[in-house]
């Protein structure tokens, strides 16, 4: 799978570099401005979900804590907003790392379960810390300023998030052919033989939360800031299985699966008119759909069958 | 004292509904290995069904009868067509299946009954019973009562009758079960059925003080769930026992800590159990490494 | 320590809830070469071996390599001390390739970080292909090189047991255990099963496994331990314990009276 590794590579940078040119209006730039910062999250999530196993429903929580993080220091603190992004990024990254510890204790369900009250348990603060966050009405969050240039606009923005995530691509793909993604696989197939491997499972695990922790951090962070604009939805339950959903979609992974269960799941909702209940069910519905027909998700099916045809 | 014996009732209250919810998953777990994030939306069609029959004026007991069947055939269906077909013994799939399967249903649920809130009027009347100068509603005894009488009932069928053991049959061996003529496909269809009989009863029962909405089945669930595996995720003892004692901590600490963090409270509580008694309060001890 | 034996069992015990699967036992591995653990079913041979490997933990007693106390030791742990294991019933890793499930084995020699893998900086991916290349060899040594770069799911299972023991010949061991490697195996793998772990053997390996096929165990050890019921009943060489008539009467069934005490 890694053979042809710098030609896929290549076409990637040059579809991100192409893509502006095709864009036709302010709205769908939006769009794949916002595919890009999920691209970035999931890339994350991936590490957790797709490499190690460890089945994560409150991926939003990370993000939100990021987002509202940064805002909160520019708002409050004055800080310049790159500053705040980093700080917040730096902050919730070290948070996760902090949580993985107690969290991977859990097993399988009860992980989920651990995952899924992180993002209850934020989301309660966010909307009861009026005075902090702004509660139910959300707050207003001032645009990314690096030195003294302004990020506005679409097309600024686009170059931002591209850029970024192709560097969490190479991250991902790099990790995934590198000992510490083997390792990591490696616990997912069969910990116990991993462990007599020499792998240390419990340590992989809490990098790996923390890897995912990052991403998350990261898109959140750039999110809040992108957006203008933050409510503490941004933690809700329906954002972690949209996430764990593009992860399993895609394929539990693979990196390049997971972008596009990005992509495609970011249209979906917008298609939906945004409207909560026909999202559920579409979400839902393809949950279900994709496990039962689909297990290994859309890219790794469609390589296992181009494999099995060719060599 | 009596502000601490109105928390407690209100904690034995909610306590009940969760214990329900808790036992719902304990019955889905012990036969299927599988956590079935769909319980709580059995809770919520149980509410929001007879909510909607009893606004359509049909009587009482017709309105949570019918609520608890349709609730019922729903549970098989998610067995049947969600959980049957996925052979493969990956916990993680099944649990993203039955994540797709509760957010499926509580969409449809949005859309038939819409996103409002539904008003249940109370079975016998808001007249409150005021015992050493706390209040408990009518209600509240219901809710109770029927968890009391559900939670018998499970436990006969468990001990006294064949389809009962077979079910435990299932969950101590499944192989070794069909082995004597057990069908493990049909103790599972039956276990879900079950489980959806008493999150509908339990929704069904506690619709007129809880919040009848779409969406309530989740966060109701989730505290069974919580309640299930703070008493040893498998045990059933343990599940009631631990939903019960999670809607006693739960109405505490909003009474005297906070009221806006009330939710949060089943989740600190399962993350700090699950590290200091992993096995939670009844489970056996885990003595070796894999 | 100097002098130590390679792998002592003391005195170990191991019970079950209230079944008792290992009662006071104790033997040594002084010598390089192959040592085979041998018994009826139901002996503890896959207890003991689990022991060994970290898997269980005795409940009493301890199991000590090179003199040092590694009792309990999780099996990541014993790993570092060079202890390295194939399973009866294949612990594969099934969503990798065969070659990214023998790189496993190097776990510990490689640079295990995250950050250092996302980065992968030349100096680091230097030593993967150096990794990359010791593994090819030990996919050719053991006779799998056609595999080396396919998914394993769908690899034949006596392909998949040769497999494991690259996969764990790649750790670069001193005590390889071999959890039943012919279970399994026709007659012409079993063949070749014995040669390949002569030639182990021969590379200064010590290989300790557990295994039901009789004329294999004969043909392969230097030295045997036999367990029965949870005790050790013989330790000796194989035409000792080919002879010995407690141990076979404990094959046959026959009920024995353990009277041997440790040598």
């Amino acid at each position: 799978m890694m053979r042809f590794r710098n030609g896929d590579l290549l076409v990637t940078l040059a579809l991100l570099i192409a893509l502006p040119t095709v864009l036709p209006n302010a709205y769908w730039f939006d769009v794949t401005i916002r595919m890009g910062l999920a691209g970035i999250a999931v890339i994350g999530l991936n590490i957790l979900m797709g490499f190690a196993g460890q089945l994560s429903i409150g991926h939003a929580a990370l993000l939100a804590a990021s987002a509202y993080t940064s805002a909160i220091l520019v708002a409050r603190y004055g800080l310049p907003s790159a500053l705040a992004i980093v700080i917040a990024t730096a902050g919730v990254t070290l948070i996760s790392y902090g949580l993985a510890r107690p969290m991977l204790r859990l097993r399988g369900f009860a992980l989920a379960i651990g995952t899924l009250g992180l993002g209850i348990i934020v989301q309660i603060i966010l909307v009861n810390e009026v005075a902090w966050t702004g509660g139910p009405d959300g707050m207003v969050v001032a645009p990314l300023q690096l030195g003294p240039w302004t990020i506005s606009g679409e097309r600024q923005w686009y170059v931002l998030v591209a850029f970024l995530l192709f560097l969490a691509i190479v991250s991902s793909l790099n990790l995934f052919g590198s000992p510490a993604g083997r390792a990591l696989r490696a616990l997912n197939g069969s910990e116990i033989a991993a462990q007599v491997a020499g792998v240390d499972t419990s340590i992989m695990k809490i990098r790996a939360f923390t890897a995912a922790g990052f991403f998350a951090a990261l898109a959140g962070a750039l999110t809040a800031h992108y957006s203008g604009f933050i409510t503490p939805d941004l933690s809700a339950f329906m954002r972690s299985v949209e996430f764990a959903t593009m992860v399993v979609v895609g394929g539990r992974g693979s990196t390049y699966g997971v972008v596009l269960g990005a992509v495609l799941l970011t249209i979906l909702p917008q298609a939906l008119g945004g409207t909560g209940e026909y999202e559920m069910i579409v979400f839902g519905l393809i949950l279900m759909l994709t496990v039962i027909f689909l297990p290994q998700g859309i890219v790794p099916t469609l390589v296992a069958a181009l494999r099995g045809k060719g060599a | 004292m009596s502000d601490f014996l109105q928390y407690v009732f209100s904690g034995l209250t909610s306590g009940s509904i969760y214990a329900l919810a808790a036992l719902g998953f304990t019955i889905i777990f012990n036969a299927r290995n599988v956590v079935n994030f769909a319980q709580g939306s059995f809770l919520m069609l149980g509410g929001m069904i007879t909510a909607t029959l009893i606004t359509a004026k049909v009587p009482l007991p017709f309105a949570v009868a019918a609520a608890t069947v349709i609730t019922v055939i729903i549970g098989g269906l998610v067995q049947r067509l969600a959980i049957a077909p996925v052979k493969d013994a990956d916990p993680v799939n099944l649990v993203i299946i039955t994540i797709g399967a509760s957010i499926f249903i509580d969409g449809i649920a949005a859309v038939v009954f819409g996103k409002n809130q539904h008003m249940v009027p109370a079975f016998s009347g808001d007249h409150a019973i005021h015992i050493l100068g706390a209040t408990l509603l009518p209600q509240s005894v219901w809710v109770m009562a029927t968890a009391a009488v559900l939670m018998a009932g499970v436990s006969w069928y468990f001990r006294a009758t064949l389809a009962g053991k077979a079910m435990r049959a299932v969950s101590i061996n499944s192989n070794a079960a069909s082995l004597v003529g057990i069908r493990p496909d049909r103790t599972v269809l039956v276990a879900f059925g079950l489980s959806a009989f008493l999150g509908a009863m339990a929704g069904a029962v506690a619709s007129p003080i809880t919040t009848t909405v779409f969406d309530i089945g989740l966060l109701l669930g989730l505290k069974g769930f919580v309640g299930a595996t703070f008493g040893g995720l498998g045990s059933a003892v343990g599940a009631v026992v631990g939903g019960i004692l999670v809607g006693l901590f739960e109405s505490l600490v909003a009474g005297y800590i906070s009221t806006s963090y009330k939710d949060a409270v089943p989740f600190v509580l399962i993350i700090g159990i699950l590290i200091c008694r992993p096995q939670g309060l009844f489970g056996s001890r885990v003595l070796d490494r894999v | 320590m100097k002098g130590a034996p390679i792998l002592e069992v003391r005195n170990v015990s191991k019970a079950f809830g209230g079944v008792n699967a290992l009662r006071d036992v104790s033997f040594a591995i002084r010598s390089a070469g192959i040592h085979s653990l041998i018994g009826p079913n139901g002996a503890g041979k896959t207890t003991l071996f689990n022991l060994i490997g970290g898997i269980n933990v005795p409940t009493s007693g301890s199991v000590l390599l090179k003199g040092a106390d590694v009792s309990g030791w999780a099996p990541n742990k014993l790993a570092v001390c060079g202890v390295s294991r194939t399973f009866q019933n294949l612990q594969i890793f099934t969503e990798m390739t065969a070659i990214e499930n023998v790189m496993v084995g190097a776990h510990l020699r490689l640079d295990f970080r995250l950050i250092a893998g996302m980065m992968k900086l030349p100096a680091f991916r230097r030593r993967d292909v150096e990794a990359d290349a010791e593994a090819r060899r030990l996919i050719d040594f053991v006779g799998l090189a056609a595999f080396a770069d396919r998914v394993t799911a769908h690899m034949p299972f006596g392909a998949l047991k040769r497999l494991e023991i690259a996969r764990a010949l790649m750790a670069r061991p001193q005590l390889l255990l071999l959890d039943e490697p012919a279970a399994g195996l026709n007659q012409g793998e079993k063949v070749q099963l014995q040669t390949l772990i002569r030639t182990i053997a021969k590379e200064g390996i010590n290989v300790l496994l557990v295994e039901h096929d009789m004329k294999l165990v004969m043909n392969l050890s230097d030295h045997i331990v036999v367990l029965a019921n949870g005790c050790k009943l013989a330790e000796g060489k194989a035409n000792e314990i080919r002879n010995d008539p407690d141990v076979i009467a404990a094959y046959l069934g026959r009920p024995v009276k353990v009277t041997k005490v440790d040598a």
